[in-house]
């Protein structure tokens, strides 16, 4: 009995004017943006992979560990192809220096600016937007509406108990919905599978189940709460009007007001960092400042170093011994405010933490919300995959720094090898300079030098940093997002029980004759 | 007759149930949006006197020590306005101002993620990220009639013939010697005045907690771009109301005319608007990103220098022509080419901009937010008038430089000369300043024309459709 029912309620719903026009919509609008999304991935993944090329080969001729640039690259996620959160604007790479904790990232914003004005559809907001409407459009005269039709006491008529008439209404609903939504989802997987160069493994699919399997959950407690107001309502109108109302507040207005809010207010609250700054900053320059006046310079000759880096092998020795002094200091001084200055920005963490805890409790209210935030949990592109790999760079960080502390990398920081490495040639000008410096009192022309300088090329040995730590993020596994997620999943398996229930209780009570 | 079937239309919409839930929503959103413009602008006026108060200080020690390169240069910053609270037009999301080097001149547009480099300290420190979640739309009050309004319009409008019809009441009304214009007249001008009571009590509201905030001043230029905004909004609504009736006298059923004109409407207001990014993608539009384009810059430098190589290299050996040579012919050229690409990107970003708005025209929601954010002084328009601000100001400030020397030769920022800044200094008050001029209000309009036009085509074209199609409706 409950098949023929559901059956109907397909054939019904699938034959319907809105139920074509939604799903053409929807395919259109969800295939454009899955193309996109994938030329703009793998636009992404290319320079992901010749920015980490660049740096492999770079970290390869690193001669002094002045020279050392580190860059940690973020690799774009291809799940942001259809939850896109803010994976394509929060940067790409983040330079690692002991001078600074990495507090977010560098470049890959969005090429163009002014573009914001077109912010545009992924998958994920293809079903808030059109699946909640079509779900909603087709459930709110589930029951009024046959009621106004009269078909109701028809159906009532036959020995159909009244649960399993709701029970057939709401699967037949809800398979109405998913058909379209797993083509959209099987389409999109074929568009990125076919693009040659998109990465996809076990994880990306499982994650995408996850994500399949909580867009099920969202729709299954939209129907339900559809069905409740079309069983409490005796004018299918006045049930529309409602679940419309639930459309705009849920799906709009209560993301936009309170995501929109706690930004700024984060934006507003925590600028203790920006403010503190400069006096921490004028302080380490005071510390510097004196490490200088404590250890004078020597009184000797000194070619331009900011010239060439050969420069720097051409550098009387009474120099070399002073730099070996200071380098430690200052650059502990450095890495020591580091530290301080990264306290500052954890103090804002903090209360930005704070915010975020409210915005996510007021928005568990609502299914939709909760939908977005498994969304956001399950493909890691948004806020929250975000923090968790600035935090990995911080625990980077202090690995980086333990390795140059071992490597005493501070003390070399900036020379060459010395002294056993001196060419003839070099021995030779440092001995003329000398001379010249001597004879001429102090007063040499720099310039005449310089070419004779840059014409040496010694053969310099380029450091050993086989032993350096290496950076690795690795993304949650699907067991950990579920975990994380769990929560917003509970709430919307218990939204689709309780609205069953409520639905079911008022269907019960309902009356089916038609309105005098 | 008209009168009648005005006040019973009247009575019945507003004693309507949407009528309540229209109200209830319109005042708790506008509240809300006032609650986040509120800290939005607060948040503004920190960074603004943050910023005012390193370039009182830049150019202070400037005035007193100008050839100290370190300071000789300003951040051109946009003023909080509330006009952002009429419509923010994704406005934060642009770039908040320029930075101007006073030599070599530089006009370079500041990017959100600058690092923070306190005065005197040579070593960069990341900013904290302030992380915005996606939106589709902005939080404004032409959010509030652009979405919500318009979608209690076409509420108001989808069963005005159909469900007429449905209750019999059509051939009722029939019955009496009506013309048939006077009708659909009727329901037309009683949904507009419907829609009117909420629209009037968002504006107070929202004029209300703005006033009451006392964080904003409430200019009069800021309440009359409010009644130009009631007007224009008005406007668009007429489009809705008409899609509603519209919908309403080519289908003979409410249930399908209120599909359909949810459908159009979703359309209209939620996917046309939106989907234009999606050309973005194409070759046509594609700019490199910042990083390519500051290469570019470096590679525009390095052409530069590698056309004057043989030049260089002979005057090397005279110390004083050599860098003369330099000074007058090199540089000028190389700083001439770096601006050039920075601006030739930056037009091309803006001009893809505004070819994708003309793709857009078709949705009247679009029209509408344009001509909004042309009345406000808000987005693209504003953008483009601070940046001819911020040149001007830049031209200025050479000029002024170079009178104050003396020097009568003609110039171009470029051809900036060190000696016009001599070692003695300025005063302070002397320097000209950089405050943002607010747009006239008549340029404003001006900028909103071609929108308002296209909005009173759409309507008139609707007009013409909805009377054609009631003539012909059958009432059975």
């Amino acid at each position: 009995m409950i098949r023929t029912i559901i059956k109907r309620e397909c054939l019904d719903n699938i034959l319907s004017f809105k139920f074509m026009a939604c799903v053409l919509v929807a395919i259109i609008l969800s295939i454009i943006s899955v193309v996109f999304l994938t030329n703009d991935y793998q636009a992404r993944l290319k320079d992901y992979r010749t920015g980490v090329t660049i740096n492999e080969e770079s970290m390869k001729h690193v001669p002094v560990y002045s020279h050392l640039a580190l860059k940690v690259f973020k690799k774009p996620n291809p799940l942001s192809i259809f939850v896109t959160g803010i994976d394509r604007e929060t940067g790409t790479y983040a330079d690692i220096n002991h001078r600074d904790i990495p507090a977010s990232l560098r470049g890959g914003s969005i090429k163009n600016e002014f573009s914001h004005m077109f912010s545009f559809f992924d998958l994920s907001s293809i079903i808030l937007i059109i699946f909640t409407l079509l779900g909603i459009l087709l459930s709110y005269n589930a029951i009024s509406g046959e009621k106004e039709e009269g078909m109701l006491s028809l159906a009532l008529s036959n020995a159909v108990p009244r649960y399993k008439l709701l029970l057939g209404k709401y699967l037949g609903i809800l398979i109405s919905l998913v058909a379209p939504l797993t083509l959209l989802f099987l389409s999109g997987i074929l568009i990125v599978v076919l693009s040659s160069d998109a990465e996809v493994n076990a994880a990306f699919f499982s994650s995408l189940a996850l994500f399949y399997v909580s867009s099920l959950l969202y729709l299954s407690s939209i129907v339900l709460i559809g069905l409740f107001v079309s069983a409490r309502t005796s004018r299918s109108f006045v049930s529309l009007l409602v679940l419309l109302s639930f459309y705009l507040i849920t799906v709009f207005l209560l993301p936009l007001a309170v995501n929109g809010y706690a930004d700024r207010q984060i934006s507003l609250r925590t600028r203790y960092f920006e403010k503190s700054l400069q006096s921490l900053t004028d302080e380490r320059g005071k510390a510097v400042e004196q490490v200088y006046i404590k250890y004078r310079a020597p009184r000797t000759w000194l070619l331009p170093s900011s010239n060439a880096r050969l420069m720097k092998r051409i550098t009387p020795p009474e120099y070399l011994e002073y730099y070996k002094k200071i380098y430690p200091i200052n650059e502990r001084i450095m890495e020591e405010y580091a530290v301080k200055i990264n306290a500052l920005r954890e103090i804002d963490d903090a209360a930005a933490v704070m915010i975020r805890r409210w915005r996510n409790a007021i928005l568990a209210v609502m299914p939709s919300t909760n939908f977005a935030r498994i969304a956001d949990l399950t493909a890691e592109t948004g806020e929250a995959g975000f923090l968790r790999f600035v935090g990995r760079l911080k625990t980077y960080w202090q690995s980086y720094v333990r390795y140059l502390d071992e490597k005493d990398a501070f003390g070399l920081r900036y020379f060459y090898p010395y002294p056993e490495e001196f060419t003839a040639q070099e021995k030779n000008l440092i001995e003329r300079i000398k001379e010249d410096y001597v004879r001429d009192n102090g007063r040499i022309y720099r310039g005449k030098y310089l070419e004779e300088a840059l014409g040496i090329n010694p053969e310099i040995r380029n450091l050993d940093l086989s032993d350096f730590p290496e950076f690795n993020f690795q993304p949650r596994s699907v067991s950990e997002k579920t975990g994380a997620a769990l929560l917003n999943i509970l709430g919307l398996v218990s939204y689709s029980f309780i609205f069953f229930l409520l639905a079911h209780f008022s269907f019960n009570r309902y009356d089916p004759r038609k309105d005098a | 007759m008209l009168k009648h079937m005005l006040r019973r239309q009247i009575v019945e919409d507003i004693l309507g149930f949407n009528f309540l839930i229209n109200f209830v929503l319109i005042s708790g959103t506008v509240i809300a949006f006032s609650l986040i413009f509120l800290s939005d602008y607060r948040g503004q006026m920190d960074d603004y006197a943050i910023k005012s108060a390193r370039n009182e200080n830049h150019l202070r020690h400037f005035s007193e020590d100008p050839r100290d390169a370190d300071y000789a240069n300003i951040q051109l910053i946009m003023k909080p306005r509330a006009e952002r609270f009429i419509s923010l037009s994704y406005e934060d999301k642009f770039p908040q101002g320029f930075n101007f080097r006073i030599y070599p001149y530089e006009l370079k547009v500041l990017s959100k993620k600058q690092d923070i480099t306190g005065v005197g300290s040579y070593i960069p420190v990341t900013t904290r990220e302030f992380i915005r979640s996606p939106e589709l739309f902005s939080p404004d009050l032409t959010f509030v009639v652009q979405f919500l309004l318009s979608f209690f319009a076409v509420i108001l409008a989808f069963n005005a013939v159909t469900g007429e019809k449905e209750a019999g009441t059509l051939r009722l009304v029939y019955a009496n010697p009506a013309k048939r214009s006077y009708f659909i007249a009727a329901k037309y001008i009683s949904a507009m005045l419907t829609l009117v009571l909420p629209l009037l009590l968002g504006l107070i509201t929202a004029a209300v907690t703005l006033g009451i905030s006392s964080i904003v001043p409430l200019s009069s230029g800021f309440l009359s771009k409010l009644v130009i905004f009631a007007l224009l909004s008005l406007l668009y609504l007429s489009v809705f109301v008409l899609i509603g009736l519209f919908t309403s006298t080519v289908t003979h059923n409410s249930k399908h005319s209120l599909v359909l004109s949810l459908i159009a409407w979703m359309f209209l207001v939620v996917i046309l608007p939106k989907s234009p990014g999606l050309l973005l993608n194409l070759k046509h539009f594609d700019v490199p990103t910042g990083e390519q384009i500051e290469n570019q810059v470096a590679r525009a430098s390095q052409d530069v220098q590698k056309k004057y190589e043989k030049e260089v290299m002979a005057l090397r050996k005279d110390e004083g022509s050599f860098l003369r040579f330099l000074d007058k012919v090199v540089d000028p050229e190389i700083d001439h080419a770096r601006q050039e690409v920075r601006d030739h990107y930056l037009r091309r970003k803006i001009a893809a901009v505004l070819t994708l708005r003309k793709v857009n025209i078709v949705s009247p929601a679009s029209l509408y937010e344009y001509a909004a954010s042309a009345v406000a002084g808000t987005g693209i328009f504003h953008f483009e008038d601070f940046w001819a601000q911020a040149r001007r100001y830049g031209d200025g400030f050479i000029s002024f430089l170079k009178q104050t020397s003396g020097n009568q030769e003609p110039y171009t920022p470029f051809e900036f000369n060190i000696e016009w800044i001599t070692n003695k200094q300025f005063e302070y008050n002397a320097i000209p300043k950089f405050e943002e001029q607010n747009m006239r209000i008549g340029e404003l309009l001006k900028d909103a024309l071609p929108y308002v036009a296209l909005l009173v085509l759409y309507n008139l074209f609707l007009f013409t459709l909805v009377f054609y199609k009631f003539d012909r409706y059958d009432i059975r």
